[in-house]
């Protein structure tokens, strides 16, 4: 055991003893190197940065209101749900109505019914950003309502081989296809996409958002391809086991618009080295 | 009730109630989530904004997380290492100041102690941008997030070991780095 080795541990447990608030124990005896090192990590521990009390409130607050709002979503059926509770024969009158006028929204889409006079007026657009996009990017604007509830897009996706070797580009198509009944655009496109290692359930690389923007007509897919050379984001190839694709929720106004696949996608990569015999 | 319950049980504790775990959680994991990012972001406002996205989107998740899969700090560490990766991508730039920027910075009524204070922050930061990316991570998952080295050692696939001796090795490197520029 190097002398290295001995004093990262000793410097390692004191370290820890420090950042639980405790006193380091330091041996008078130990080399000047280490008691040198250990007091400039007192010196880091205080000069470390500590989040504002007003920007812990006012966040503390935000996100609890966001909280409260999806549950409130989720368990208050509403004065709808209310004032229908229990009258079947209400009911079977507001379903009737409610399917008359999905029907002539269609109808009228389509340009079947028109009010006379006007010409077609295309439909309203959903537009959504990234659940990643900083604070200081432009904020998104849609153009009509925005339905509360989803599903939006349904994804899916594929890779070329269940099994690679080590380093062998591994080549991935996503599908998107817009159900949302609108037409549905992606402002930062493609959407990120996460290569997980099922070992340790954490991503190993991470592809970013594109920068482009993508409009998906109701009822169309668009899909895109991405090749990941097995390197993980420090570079180095990643381990041999079994990974899967994970997509990031896109945003819309602060809903999130869920990319679960439909199917999950999954591959190994075998142990060896990398240029050996493809499979 | 809740106070009553394991943090297991807590974590578990989902669709009913979740505003009172959440908030539990939060109140233990921001300051080490808002230091682990301030030690990779100079602009304290940024680091703020990045620290929001970073709850904001373990809010959004926070139904489907489960601690079978992972823990608690290991999943938001991971949200807050890709928000961080998703950063440094869309500005292409790696956050440092200069010496002399971080000087202007300080306000001419700031006592003197403050400002000595400041200072010595910012030319900590200009020493580790001085250090390779993923001796930065390490110690701002050390010093930021206070994990221990097993737990950054699962969370980078290295050993143990190895994230200790990268530690006690970088921390000299700013210990001289810090004198000399002093």
């Amino acid at each position: 055991m190097t002398r290295e080795y001995e004093e990262s541990r000793i410097f390692s447990e004191n370290l820890d003893r420090l950042l639980a608030g405790k006193e380091m124990k330091i041996d008078p005896a130990s080399g000047v190197e280490l008691i040198s090192a250990m007091d400039f990590a007192k010196k880091m521990t205080a000069l470390r940065s500590e989040p504002s009390p007003q920007f812990q409130a006012n966040l503390k607050a935000r996100l609890l209101q966001q909280l409260r709002d999806k549950e409130s979503l989720q368990e208050d059926p509403g004065w709808f749900g209310k004032l229908f509770r229990g009258q079947r024969l209400w009911l079977t009158a507001v379903v009737c109505a409610a399917l008359l006028i999905v029907v002539g929204s269609v109808l009228w889409r389509t340009g079947v019914i028109s009010p006379p006079g006007s010409s077609y007026v295309a439909p309203p657009v959903i537009t959504s950003t990234t659940a990643t996009t900083t604070a200081t990017a432009t904020t998104t604007t849609t153009t009509a309502t925005v339905p509360t509830t989803g599903p939006y897009l349904l994804a899916d996706a594929s890779v070329d081989k269940p099994v690679y070797q080590p380093g062998e580009t591994v080549n991935i198509q996503v599908n998107l296809t817009n159900v949302s009944g609108r037409p549905f655009t992606i402002t930062q496109y493609p959407p990120i996409l996460s290569l997980m290692s099922s070992d340790t359930k954490q991503a190993v690389y991470t592809f970013t958002a594109g920068q482009m923007s993508q409009t998906i007509p109701p009822g169309q897919k668009t899909s895109f391809t991405l090749s990941w050379n097995q390197a993980d984001s420090k570079g180095s190839l990643v381990k041999d086991g079994n990974y899967y694709i994970e997509l990031e929720d896109l945003d819309l106004q602060g809903k999130a618009v869920k990319l679960d696949l439909q199917k999950p996608v999954e591959f190994d990569i075998l142990a060896g080295q990398p240029g050996g015999k493809t499979y | 009730m809740i106070i009553l319950l394991t943090r297991a049980e807590i974590i578990e504790k989902l669709g009913t109630g979740a505003g009172e775990v959440f908030a539990e959680l939060y109140v233990e994991y921001l300051p080490k989530v808002y230091r682990f990012i301030s030690y990779r972001i100079t602009d304290s406002q940024l680091a703020e904004d990045l620290t929001s996205i970073v709850f904001e989107k373990a809010l959004t998740k926070f139904k489907s997380y489960s601690s079978d899969k992972a823990k608690f700090s290991t999943w938001i560490f991971t949200i807050a290492r890709n928000t961080l990766i998703d950063h440094y991508r869309v500005n292409k730039r790696e956050q440092t100041v200069k010496l002399e920027d971080a000087v202007n910075l300080v306000s001419p009524d700031s006592p003197e102690d403050e400002s000595d204070r400041t200072e010595e922050m910012a030319l900590l930061k200009t020493c580790l941008a001085e250090l390779s990316h993923s001796e930065q991570e390490i110690i701002s998952l050390k010093f930021g997030a206070e994990m221990t080295n097993r737990q950054i050692a699962t969370t980078l696939s290295l050993s143990e070991s190895n994230v200790g001796i990268i530690i006690y090795r970088a921390v000299r490197k700013l210990r001289d780095g810090f004198k000399v520029r002093q």
